[in-house]
C-alpha cells in the first residue's frame, strides 16, 4: 500500500471511531449536544484544556517508544507501568538528595538516575532470557507489577510527606521542574524533550546501524547469527533502551507535572504506551499523533464528566470503543502483512 | 475423476507489478502424470497456486470437468479434490503421523467407534504406500522421504483427486526418489491426476506422461511420452544456447593450508553426530562432501563456521583454533558459509534484497559510518551484485522474501562469494536453481578455486560432486568413510561413483556390517 492511502485508512478509521462515541453519546445522553461538546471539543477551547492535553501526551510518547523499541526487535516489554512508577520515585528520590548545583547537570543527573532505574529491571529480565532462557513477556510482566507494590512501599514508608493531604513525597525544588510554555495550562518544556527523543530514535532505528540490526534480529535470529550478529547484546541493548525510555517517561511527568512523586500518578501510562506503539506501527513518527489521540480521549473523558451528564463509565465506553477500533485497525494491517510475507514464503 | 482445464490464466503481482503468467492453458487429466517444467521464475509455483486456491487469477478460466469454477481460498480447492504438497513441508512436527493426516478434516467431535473407522483409514492408506511406521509416531522423527509422503497421504485422506507436487524431488535421496515415483505410479493407476513441476529433465522424462514447458509466464511446448526428446525439452526451457560446463583442466602448483580439523566430535542427546573427524582443507581446491541429508555433514560446517560450539576436538582456521572466535571475527578472517536452507538460515526475508545481499558487511565501513547507514552506497553496491549474478527483480528495495526461491539462493551465493573468501563452506549449493543458474554457479565456484578459494561443498547430489570438486569424502552417519580424489584431472576406476553411492548409503566392507545392524552403539 502507498503511504498516502495507509494515511487515509487511517483518518477514515479514526473518522468513523469517533462517529461511533457520538453515536454512543446520543444514545445516553439526556442533552446530546452538550455532551458531544464537552467531550470532544472542551479538550481545544483554550489554551488551559489543550496545554494540559498535551502535557498528557508527553509521557505517553515516552512510554510508546519505549514499548515500540522492544517491538521492533520482536521482544516483549509489558512491564513499562512499573518501571514508569519506579523509575518516577528513583528520580525524585535522586532530585531531593542532590548539594546546590547548576540547573542543567541537575536535571541531566535526575534523568539518568530515572532512566537507570528503569532499564535495572528490564536489563535483569534480559539477562534472565539470555542466562535461562525465561521469557522476556513473563519476566517483565512479573516484575513490572511487584515493582508498582515495592515502590508503593518506599513511598507510603520512607519517603512519606506527612504533612501532604496526599501519598506523596515532598516537592522537588523548583529550581529543578521544566518551565511552563503554556501557563496556566501544565505544559512544559518537556514537550521539547519528548520530540527530541523522537527525532533520535527515529535517526536511530530507520538510519543507524542498530536499526537494521534489530530488524534483521527481529526478522530472523537464526539468520542474523549467521552474519555474525551478537544476538544476545542486541536483545540486551534493546531491553536496556525500553527501560530507560519507561524510566524517563515517569520522571518526565513528575518534573513537568505533579513537582512530587505522588501514589498511582501513572494513570496506565505504561499499558497505554503498548496501544500507542500498536497504532503507530512502531514507527517513532507516528507515535506522536497516536500519543495525542490517548491524551484527547483522556481529557475528553474528563470533562465530559466534569462538564455534562457523561458519567466516567460512558466516558470510558466511549474510549474504549475508540480505541478498539483503532487498534483493530492496526491489528488488520498486522495481519494482512502476515498473510502476505506468508504468501510470499511459499 | 476430474478433469481439469486452465484457460489463458493471467496474473499480475501488484506488489511488484511482475507479469507472472501471461495467458496459459493447461489440461490434467485423471490417472496421467502432467510434467510442468520451466526454468526459476517461468510462472510454475504461480500457475499452481491460483490452480488450489492460494492466488487468485486476473483473467482466463479453471474448468472441472467442463463445468467453470473459482476457488477463493485453498479450503475451497481441496474441497473439490484438488490439493498441492508444497516444497516445503506444512506438517506440524509436534503431532503425531495420524495427527497430521486428519489434521483439518477432524470438523466432528470424533466418536470413539467412529474414530477407530478413521484410524483404520489412515493404517490402509498408509499400507498401501508401504510406509511401515507407527501411526502414532511424531512426525518430527521421521526422515525427508517419510515426511513427503505423509503429506501426499494427508491430501488423499481428504479425497484429493488431483495432486500437486512442486518439486518434490528435490530434498529426496536417490532412493527415497526412487520410492516416491512407485508410489506415484500407484496413484496414477488409482486414476488420480497428478501435476509433477520440476525443472530436472530427466526426472520429468521419467515419470511423466505429459509434459508442457512454461518460459517467462507463457506456454512454450507441449509434448506426450511418445514424443519425449531431452534435446526438444531443454531448448524450450532455456531458449538457443543450452549451457553445459565441463571443469578446465588447469593443473594447481601451489597450495596452502587453510583448515586443520583434529579427532572431532558431537554428541546430542546421546546420539553421536561427529566421530573422530580429521580433516585438512588446502586452498585452490574444492572438496567435495557427499552424504545424504542429516549425517553430520551440517554440524561439520557449522561447527567449522563457529555456530555450534559443542564439539570435542580441535578446529584450526589459518593456524588459529576457532572454540573461542565468534561468527563475526571469522567472517572477518574471510570465511564465509552459503547454507543449506535460503529462507530460514540464510536471509531475513522480510528485509530487502538490498540489505540482505549486502548483510555480512553493511556494518563497516564504506557501507557504514558513525553508527549511521549510508544508504546510497549500500543501494549502489547491491545494484551491482544484482547485475552480475542476474537476480531477477524490478526493485531492490523489495523484501527478499518476494523473490523467488532461486533468485534468494542467487541473492546468498553473491553475498557470500563477494569479495573472494579465504574458504567458502556450501550446503547444497544449487538446490532450486535451474540449469543456467547452476552452469553459472559451477563457473563461479571454479574461478574462485583458480584464484585461491578453499571450497568445501557438501551436497547429496553426487553427480554434481563429481562434476565440480577436486577431491570427494563420503560422510555416512558421523564419520569420514571414503575418500578419493582426481588424478590428472580424472576420477579414478569406472565403477568409482557406484562406490561413492554405497558408502553415501552405509553400504561398504563387511567389518562393518555389525555397526550397521546396530547403529549407534557400536563404538570404533
Amino acid at each position: 500500500m502507498k503511504p498516502k492511502r495507509i494515511l487515509m485508512h487511517r483518518f477514515l478509521i479514526i473518522g468513523f471511531s469517533i462517529l461511533t462515541g457520538i453515536v454512543i453519546i446520543l444514545l445516553t445522553s439526556s442533552n446530546p449536544e452538550e455532551a458531544i461538546s464537552a467531550f470532544f471539543l472542551t479538550p481545544f477551547s483554550g489554551s488551559y484544556f489543550f496545554g494540559n492535553m498535551l502535557a498528557a501526551s508527553i509521557p505517553l510518547i515516552f512510554t510508546g517508544l519505549a514499548a515500540s523499541v522492544a517491538f521492533r526487535a520482536g521482544l516483549f516489554n509489558l512491564g513499562i507501568e512499573g518501571q514508569v512508577y519506579f523509575g518516577a520515585l528513583t528520580g525524585t528520590i535522586t532530585a531531593r538528595h542532590l548539594p546546590e548545583m547548576a540547573k542543567f547537570p541537575a536535571i541531566l543527573i535526575t534523568m539518568i538516575s530515572a532512566a537507570s532505574a528503569g532499564t535495572l529491571l528490564t536489563a535483569f529480565s534480559a539477562f534472565l532470557k539470555i542466562r535461562w532462557g525465561v521469557t522476556e513477556l513473563i519476566s517483565t510482566l512479573l516484575i513490572g507489577y511487584s515493582m508498582i507494590h515495592i515502590t508503593d512501599f518506599f513511598l507510603e514508608d520512607v519517603f512519606l510527606d506527612q504533612d501532604l493531604g496526599l501519598i506523596g513525597t515532598e516537592k522537588i525544588q523548583e529550581s529543578l521542574l521544566f518551565e511552563k510554555v503554556l501557563p496556566p495550562s501544565g505544559l512544559s518544556t518537556a514537550v521539547f524533550l519528548a520530540f527530541g527523543f523522537i527525532i533520535a530514535l527515529y535517526i536511530l532505528q530507520e538510519k543507524g546501524n542498530f536499526g537494521l540490526k534489530v530488524r534483521f534480529y527481529a526478522e530472523n535470529p537464526i539468520f542474523s547469527r549467521y552474519i555474525g550478529l551478537n544476538c544476545n547484546r542486541i536483545a540486551l541493548l534493546t531491553m536496556i533502551l525500553s527501560g530507560a525510555l519507561a524510566g524517563l517517561a515517569g520522571i518526565v511527568d513528575i518534573l513537568g507535572v505533579q513537582e512530587r512523586m505522588i501514589r498511582g500518578f501513572s494513570s496506565q501510562y505504561g499499558w497505554n504506551g503498548i496501544a500507542v506503539a500498536l497504532i503507530s506501527k512502531n514507527n517513532p513518527l507516528w507515535i506522536i499523533p497516536a500519543a495525542f489521540l490517548f491524551a484527547f480521549l483522556e481529557a475528553g473523558a474528563a470533562s465530559g464528566s466534569i462538564f455534562a451528564d457523561l458519567t466516567p463509565e460512558i466516558s470510558r465506553i466511549i474510549q474504549g470503543v475508540i480505541f478498539y477500533l483503532v487498534t483493530a485497525y492496526g491489528l488488520i494491517d498486522f495481519l494482512k502483512e502476515r498473510r502476505r510475507n506468508g504468501n510470499a514464503l511459499s | 475423476m476430474l478433469e481439469i482445464e486452465m484457460k489463458d490464466i493471467k496474473k499480475t503481482f501488484t506488489v511488484n507489478s511482475a507479469r507472472a503468467l501471461k495467458g496459459v492453458n493447461l489440461c490434467i487429466s485423471p490417472g496421467l502424470i502432467h510434467g510442468l517444467l520451466g526454468e526459476n521464475a517461468a510462472g510454475k509455483s504461480t500457475l499452481m497456486k491460483i490452480l488450489c486456491g492460494v492466488h487468485h487469477k486476473d483473467s482466463g478460466a479453471v474448468m472441472i470437468n467442463g463445468k467453470e469454477a473459482v476457488f477463493n481460498t485453498p479450503r475451497e480447492a481441496l474441497d473439490k479434490g484438488i490439493g498441492m504438497v508444497y516444497q516445503h513441508f506444512r506438517l506440524i512436527d509436534e503431532l503425531t503421523v495420524y495427527e497430521n493426516i486428519v489434521l483439518g478434516n477432524e470438523t466432528k467431535p470424533l466418536a470413539p467407534f467412529r474414530k477407530r473407522a478413521e484410524i483404520a483409514r489412515v493404517k490402509r492408506l498408509l499400507d498401501n504406500f508401504k510406509l511401515n511406521i507407527p501411526i502414532n509416531r511424531r512426525t518430527g522423527s521421521l526422515s525427508v522421504g517419510q515426511k513427503q509422503l505423509v503429506e501426499i497421504i494427508r491430501m488423499l485422506y481428504k479425497q484429493v483427486k488431483i495432486l500437486i507436487l512442486d518439486e518434490p524431488t528435490a530434498v529426496l535421496s536417490e532412493f527415497e526418489r526412487i520410492k516416491l515415483f512407485e508410489s506415484l505410479h500407484y496413484l496414477k493407476e488409482k486414476g488420480i491426476g497428478i501435476i509433477f513441476i520440476t525443472h530436472k529433465l530427466n526426472e520429468a522424462t521419467a515419470i511423466c506422461d505429459d509434459i508442457t514447458v512454461l518460459k517467462n509466464g507463457r506456454n512454450a511446448y507441449f509434448t506426450t511420452k511418445k514424443t519425449f526428446n531431452h534435446r526438444q525439452l531443454s531448448l524450450h526451457m532455456m531458449g538457443s544456447g543450452i549451457p553445459s560446463y565441463s571443469k578446465p583442466q588447469t593443473p594447481i602448483t601451489h597450495q596452502e593450508q587453510v583448515l586443520k580439523i583434529e579427532s572431532l566430535s558431537m554428541k546430542k542427546r546421546g546420539y553421536h553426530i561427529l566421530r573422530n573427524i580429521d580433516l585438512i582443507i588446502n586452498s585452490h581446491e574444492i572438496t567435495g562432501i557427499a552424504a545424504l541429508a542429516g549425517n553430520g555433514q551440517l554440524q561439520l560446517l557449522e561447527a567449522t563456521f563457529g555456530t555450534q560450539k559443542n564439539y570435542s576436538g580441535e578446529i584450526n582456521y589459518l593456524g588459529r583454533n576457532i572454540r573461542h572466535l565468534s561468527t563475526k571475527q571469522l567472517r572477518e578472517r574471510g570465511m564465509n558459509y552459503i547454507p543449506e536452507d535460503r529462507l530460514f538460515h540464510g536471509s531475513a526475508l522480510g528485509a530487502g534484497l538490498y540489505e540482505n545481499i549486502v548483510a555480512d558487511t553493511v556494518f563497516s565501513s564504506p557501507y557504514s559510518g558513525f553508527m549511521l547507514l549510508k544508504n546510497e552506497v549500500i543501494k549502489k553496491r547491491a545494484t551491482q551484485l544484482v547485475e552480475r549474478y542476474s537476480v531477477h527483480t524490478k526493485d531492490i528495495t523489495l523484501p527478499i522474501g518476494m523473490l523467488s526461491g532461486g533468485n534468494i539462493q542467487k541473492a546468498i551465493i553473491a553475498r557470500e562469494t563477494t569479495p573472494p573468501p579465504t574458504l567458502l563452506l556450501i550446503n547444497e549449493p544449487t538446490r532450486g536453481l535451474d540449469s543456467r543458474s547452476i552452469i553459472d554457479t559451477y563457473n563461479l565456484l571454479e574461478t574462485l578455486k583458480q584464484e585461491g578459494t578453499a571450497l568445501v561443498i557438501a551436497s547429496s547430489d553426487v553427480d554434481e560432486l563429481f562434476r565440480i570438486s577436486d577431491r570427494m569424502l563420503v560422510m555416512f552417519e558421523g564419520r569420514i568413510v571414503y575418500e578419493t580424489k582426481r588424478t590428472n584431472g580424472k576420477w579414478g576406476p569406472n565403477q568409482i561413483k557406484t562406490i561413492v553411492k554405497e558408502h553415501m548409503a552405509g553400504i561398504f566392507e563387511a567389518h562393518d556390517r555389525y555397526y550397521l545392524r546396530t547403529g549407534n552403539k557400536y563404538e570404533a
